[in-house]
């Protein structure tokens, strides 16, 4: 599947703001909503990312018109992994105890949706390129 | 209080990797990188041609949009454009520090690097840097 490039800009803009505002406001409960967030665009796929389906009607509503690009599913798909680690990580750690790290784990998430919303830049789909070749030095007949 | 101070300094931070991102991505970098023969002819680049050489990977969407721009520098100039998926020539991409696709190389005849981008090139930039009489047959 093809993803408008524009669509996860726009559902990392809303991730930083909901976890800027879990961060300040110390609720666990909204962290734990971003984390089933991360888990159902990464395990499900992104046609089911409640923030990309957001960004599909506020798309149609203001008509925004047709992809500038598109860009492949499986990078971006890898990169929610990582947010649902880090966020995952985050909540296990405050729920036991180790508050300041599991707060830590979101500030990373915060720093890295905030990065590719403004810039388009996604860290998490870097990664998932370099492991790809990582990966293809070790068995070069997978593609 | 803290914590919002801390938020502030990541936010901060944020937005200087970003100035920092946008100043670097899809510039052209000078270096004092080279092509050997060897490497040339495993591209399949004759040693008397310029060329754009193109590193890429699968799932890379700036890759496609590095492409059109080379190809509308290679209408203009005569200059070869090769594409090398990243995949399968991990040495040369190692040899040549290459950690990002899309990465452009560049290449004066005889495999001098001219020099580089990472992220989407400018066709103006490049065609300006081919375009010294020396680098172009026409």
């Amino acid at each position: 599947m093809e993803i408008d490039v524009r669509g996860p800009r726009f559902a990392a803009a809303i991730t930083c703001a909901v976890l800027v505002v879990a961060y300040l406001l110390r609720s666990t409960g909204l962290l734990v909503f971003q984390t089933l967030v991360f888990a159902v665009a990464a395990f499900a796929g992104l046609r089911w990312s409640p923030y990309g389906n957001l960004f599909r009607r506020v798309k149609r509503w203001r008509g925004w018109g047709p992809p500038p690009a598109t860009e492949a599913e499986a990078p971006l798909r890898f990169a929610q992994l990582m947010g649902f680690l880090f966020t995952g990580a985050g909540v296990a750690a405050i729920s036991s105890g180790a508050v300041g790290l599991g707060w830590a784990l979101v500030l990373v998430v915060i720093a890295l949706s905030g990065l590719l919303a403004v810039t388009g830049l996604c860290v998490g789909c870097e990664v998932y390129g370099i492991g790809r070749r990582v990966i293809g030095r070790g068995a070069s007949g997978l593609r | 209080m803290t914590s919002l101070a801390v938020l502030l300094v990541v936010l901060a931070a944020v937005a200087l990797v970003a100035a920092w991102w946008r100043r670097w991505d899809g510039r052209l970098r000078a270096t004092d990188d080279r092509f050997t023969p060897a490497q040339l002819s495993s591209l399949g680049i004759p040693p008397d041609a310029a060329a754009l050489v193109e590193f890429t990977s699968p799932h890379c969407a700036p890759c496609v949009a590095t492409r059109r721009v080379l190809e509308e520098v290679a209408t203009r100039l005569s200059v070869t454009v090769v594409p090398v998926d990243i995949v399968h020539a991990l040495d040369l991409a190692r040899a040549h520090h290459v950690l990002r696709a899309p990465t452009t190389f560049v290449i004066a005849p005889g495999g001098r690097v001219l020099g580089r981008v990472s992220g989407i090139p400018l066709a103006d930039d490049l065609t300006r840097l081919l375009g010294d009489p020396r680098y172009a047959s026409r």
